[in-house]
């Protein structure tokens, strides 16, 4: 099961840059939006998604804002700042880069010698 | 970004509140979760279960998450502190570059008066409040005995005497030392001789200062035997100066005067047996001293019992002394005995109060300056009201106005206080340079951590002053007011108008008195330097040579050296004459003896009076510039064994025969016993000691060839400056190579050092009142300026209806000319009770002395017409229209 890889830590926050680069969220749809995306692959735990909030928040990679939610609540929103998006943008590549060598060792047919 | 609600921007004026907002937060997500769960077929109670169970510890997640907000809380508050911070630095630099002009002369204003302050409170703290290298320095006195029937004061004391003090109660300790001596110094496998300051001290001298040895030890009783190995004590200053501070210097051999000593320690850095400059101390005995009670030639020093005051304990002294002079009439008749404080003794009553009224003049010059710099913030204010009321009406509250103000009035303190600082440095500098020879522990003095303390707490708190009024002023205004007036002047300016002109008022009051302290230094100065000393200084050099008696035991050989080096010295090219004398004027301490006269007996219960000699070689009267006023000059014929003749001054002529010729009348020394001379000669008066008393003292003359010294003071006379001076030095070397080579100063060099003190004094006397004149000014024309900046409007108004521009003129210098007066009137007063501090320093001029008051007001009237000339000047430029369109 994927959410029991030991890089699903850092994961969450790097998956949360990237939902709340579309436009503001609040933290319930973040998770909705994660869950969706991934065809409910990975389920985001409350427990961990709004302490990576506050941290991220904390780090001035997303700020909040109150708003009003679509049922007509007041939600709060969260949404990436510059310094963020930058982080991403390196963040996602390093992520990629790190899967990309994974998956060609996992996926080896060569034996070693 | 986001639209926000209005409650929660409500809310958000009284501050953040994290645990609310989390909570609000968690609970929107729980409610979204038990919609969409409900939506897809749960029932409500099902829902809410299942929410929670997928949400784990809820109360964990809140308490994490809340924790993170009330730090994000923190970091923020300290960035919009910070953001604030450099906001106002920023818009008060930006405020400075636009003034270039009052951002110079307020912070220079400040830099010279903390440099200033920085500069004399380190002197003050090195010479006068830091401990002395002993323990319990308060305890220590020195005991003289006291004559005042002659005028002496501070005299030494027999060892027949000292024994019987030491009975005296009050005492912890007692000990004595004699005066240092010219000691030639030969090191260890014979090196070239050196000259050092040596004495001889009793060995309690060191228990009784409290003072162990850096290296080695003390002088011990034991050293004092006389069948005890010979020791001796350096300073550490010797040690690290002339033997590098090799620790191989305890326990070598070293020659002192021809006398084999072991060097058994080395002081600490700084210590000195006060009452001699003496580096080298070897044991004084006093077993086999002469019991004759008229032998006075020891320097005492005591510790005081706990609890004992000074003038107890010389009471006690005294009680002792009295006895004495019943038991020993002929010997300590008329002889008291006198103390003072070591701590008193070594930077000296008179220096000490120099330096108070220094640091007095120094807090005045210190307070011109605050003045000078609450009065231009406060012209500045006035010129900024629109702009603080604009900021008021755009929402910036008090508080915010205020700490703009005190963020630039500190700044500007910084900037004086750096500044200050490098005035401090340099100032220091020159007073060290200029005081170090004749101002006690000048040495030591250090712009230290205290100092620097003393500069940042003045700089902050003046900055606080002054930035305070304006800022109190600026928030104080009527915003609508200001601003319907247009920036122009509003009738509340007179507050601070009053506050101005009794600033300036002040200004000149202090600067007054300080002027008055100066003009009278430097008239005393100029009368000081007029005095006529009798002989000629200008192109005198004088060389002071000490013939070691081991090296020459007998008198012959003494003066076949002096002889030679006369001879060698007169052979030198630009020297025109040369001669001897036991010691020059200005080069050493007197000499006296008590005199009667054979043809005249003295009287029952008269004492025999006394006069000053010295011992001169022939030629002596010539080399001096000293007018031979009757009777002849001595020769090479009068010498031992000839008969005895001597030369007497013009005032011991007068004094002593008064109306009649004193050559051919004759003179014994001493009481009843001692040697009886022929005058031979009349000569005229020389002063030998001091510039400042009023009258010279008697003076005869003995032949050196008749009765020489061992150590003489070679003077010469040249037609150049200082050229000559180390072929001087390098003639005498060459005579005898075991002689330390001399040293050489010129007559001038003595002098000046004689009149250092009141040079020194003089000098930052004066640069202070000079600093405090210009500040004075610089205070006038601001607020003159200032002044007719805001009656602008009024001045136009009058040249368009055509008022005479010199009237214009005459009303704006007029307005200064009020302030000056009120300020010199008050000045006046203040100098006339305060003066009388100064009159320890003053020579022949009255503490009171009117033509200084009268030249310093008018000086000071002058220059605050002349500050406020052009302001006046621009008032009479006005153009009507210009001004009363309101663009002034």
């Amino acid at each position: 099961m994927p959410a029991e890889l030991p890089f699903k830590r850092g994961a969450i926050e790097l998956l949360i840059l990237k939902t709340v680069s579309w436009r503001p969220m609040h933290g319930y749809a973040i998770a909705q939006w994660i869950q969706d995306t991934t065809d409910d692959a990975l389920k985001v735990e409350e427990g961990s998604l709004y302490p990576a909030l506050h941290r991220l928040e904390n780090k001035g990679l997303i700020e909040s804002k109150w708003g009003t939610s679509e049922n007509n609540r007041q939600a709060k929103y969260y949404g990436l700042t510059s310094e963020g998006r930058r982080t991403l943008r390196a963040e996602s590549e390093s992520w990629m880069q790190y899967a990309a060598a994974i998956t060609k060792v996992i996926t080896a047919s060569r034996q070693p010698a | 970004m986001f639209p926000e609600s209005l409650t929660r921007r409500y809310r958000r004026f009284w501050g953040p509140d994290p645990a609310r907002d989390v909570n609000e937060e968690l609970a929107f997500h729980i409610e979204m979760r038990v919609e969409e769960l409900v939506r897809s077929g749960m029932t409500e109670a099902e829902a809410r279960e299942a929410t929670m169970q997928r949400f784990g510890n809820i109360a964990e997640v809140r308490d994490e998450c809340e924790e993170l907000s009330q730090e994000r809380v923190r970091l923020r508050r300290k960035a919009d502190r910070l953001d604030a911070l450099r906001q106002d630095i920023r818009f008060a630099l930006r405020t400075f570059a636009a003034n270039p002009t009052f951002t110079l002369i307020a912070a220079l204003t400040m830099a010279v008066g903390i440099g200033a302050n920085t500069a004399v409170f380190s002197v003050a703290y090195g010479v006068l409040f830091r401990p002395l290298p002993y323990r319990d320095a308060d305890a220590l006195v020195r005991l003289w005995t006291r004559n005042a029937s002659r005028g002496l004061d501070f005299f030494s004391v027999s060892p027949a005497d000292f024994e019987s003090w030491r009975a005296a109660r009050g005492f912890a300790a007692m000990a004595a030392f004699e005066r240092q001596h010219e000691a030639t110094l030969v090191r260890q496998g014979g090196s070239s001789p050196e000259s050092v300051e040596a004495a001889t001290v009793m060995p309690e001298m060191f228990s009784l200062l409290g003072t162990s040895a850096y290296r080695g030890r003390t002088l011990l009783p034991d050293d004092a035997r006389a069948d005890a190995p010979k020791v001796a004590v350096v300073s550490h200053e010797l040690w690290s100066a002339r033997f590098g501070s090799s620790p191989a210097l305890v326990g070598s051999q070293l020659t002192l005067d021809g006398i084999g000593v072991t060097v058994v320690g080395v002081m600490p850095p700084r210590f000195f047996v006060p009452g001699t400059p003496a580096q080298v101390w070897t044991p004084l005995s006093l077993i086999g001293a002469s019991e004759d009670h008229s032998k006075r030639y020891l320097r005492v020093l005591a510790r005081l019992a706990p609890g004992t005051t000074v003038d107890a304990a010389l009471a006690q002294v005294n009680t002792v002394a009295a006895q004495l002079a019943r038991d020993y009439p002929a010997t300590n008749g008329p002889w008291t005995a006198n103390a003072m404080a070591v701590t008193e003794m070594i930077v000296g009553r008179q220096f000490r109060r120099s330096v108070l009224v220094l640091t007095g003049v120094v807090a005045f010059v210190l307070l011109i300056a605050c003045a000078n710099a609450a009065n231009l913030q406060l012209a500045r204010a006035a010129a900024r009201q629109r702009e603080m009321a604009l900021r008021a009406a755009l929402g910036a509250t008090r508080g915010r106005i205020t700490r703009q103000l005190l963020t630039e009035s500190l700044l500007l303190a910084a900037f004086g206080a750096v500044g200050g600082l490098l005035l401090a440095v340099g100032g220091l500098h020159l007073m060290r340079k200029l005081g170090e020879t004749t101002i006690p522990r000048m040495d030591e003095v250090r712009l230290d951590a205290p100092a620097l303390a003393f500069t940042a707490l003045i700089s902050i708190a003046s900055g606080v002053l002054f930035g305070l009024l304006p800022a109190v002023r600026a928030s104080r205004s009527d915003v609508a007011e200001t601003l319907k007036a247009g920036g122009r002047a509003t009738g509340s300016g007179a507050i601070g108008q009053g506050a101005r002109s009794l600033l300036v008022i002040a200004e000149v009051s202090l600067s007054l008195i300080l002027l008055v302290g100066a003009g009278l230094l430097i008239q005393s100065f100029l009368r000081l330097r007029s005095v006529d000393m009798g002989f000629d200084a200008r192109g005198l050099t004088v060389v002071p040579v000490r013939l070691p008696e081991a090296t020459y035991p007998d008198p012959e050989r003494a003066a076949r050296y002096f002889g030679e080096a006369l001879e060698r010295v007169r052979l030198i090219p630009g020297v025109t004459s040369a001669a001897a004398v036991s010691v020059a004027p200005f080069a050493g301490n007197n000499t006296g003896l008590t005199y009667t006269l054979p043809d005249r007996p003295l009287g029952a219960g008269e004492r025999a009076p006394d006069a000053d000699y010295r011992v001169i070689t022939p030629g002596y009267l010539r080399t001096l510039g000293l007018r031979l006023v009757s009777g002849r000059d001595f020769t090479e014929q009068d010498r031992a064994g000839a008969p005895d003749v001597m030369l007497v001054s013009e005032t011991m002529a007068r004094r002593t025969w008064p109306g009649e010729n004193p050559v051919g009348r004759q003179v014994r020394t001493g009481d009843t016993q001692g040697r009886v001379y022929t005058v031979v000669g009349v000569v005229s008066d020389a002063r030998y000691q001091s510039l400042e008393t009023p009258d010279v003292r008697p003076m005869v003359y003995f032949s050196y060839l008749a009765r020489p010294e061992p150590a003489m003071a070679i003077v010469a006379r040249g037609a150049g400056q200082a050229g000559w001076g180390p072929e001087l030095r390098d003639a005498i070397a060459s005579i005898d190579s075991r002689i330390p080579p001399p040293t050489v100063s010129m007559m001038a060099d003595l002098l000046g050092e004689v009149m250092a003190t009141r040079t020194f004094a003089l000098m930052l006397f004066g640069v202070f009142a000079s600093t405090a004149l210009v500040l004075a000014a610089v205070g006038i024309y601001g607020v003159m300026a200032y002044l007719v900046k805001q009656s602008l409007p009024e001045i136009g108004i009058r040249i368009a209806l055509g008022a005479p521009l010199g009237g214009l003129v005459a009303s704006v210098v007029g307005g200064a000319l009020r302030l000056a007066v009120a300020g010199v009137a008050i000045g006046l007063v203040g100098a006339w009770a305060l003066t009388g501090v100064l009159s320890a320093l003053l020579f022949e001029v009255a503490a009171r002395d009117r033509a200084t008051f009268v030249g310093v007001s008018v000086l000071l009237v002058v220059v605050a017409a002349l500050a406020s000339l052009a302001p006046a000047r621009r008032a009479t430029r006005a153009d009507p229209l210009t001004v009363l369109r309101g663009n002034g």
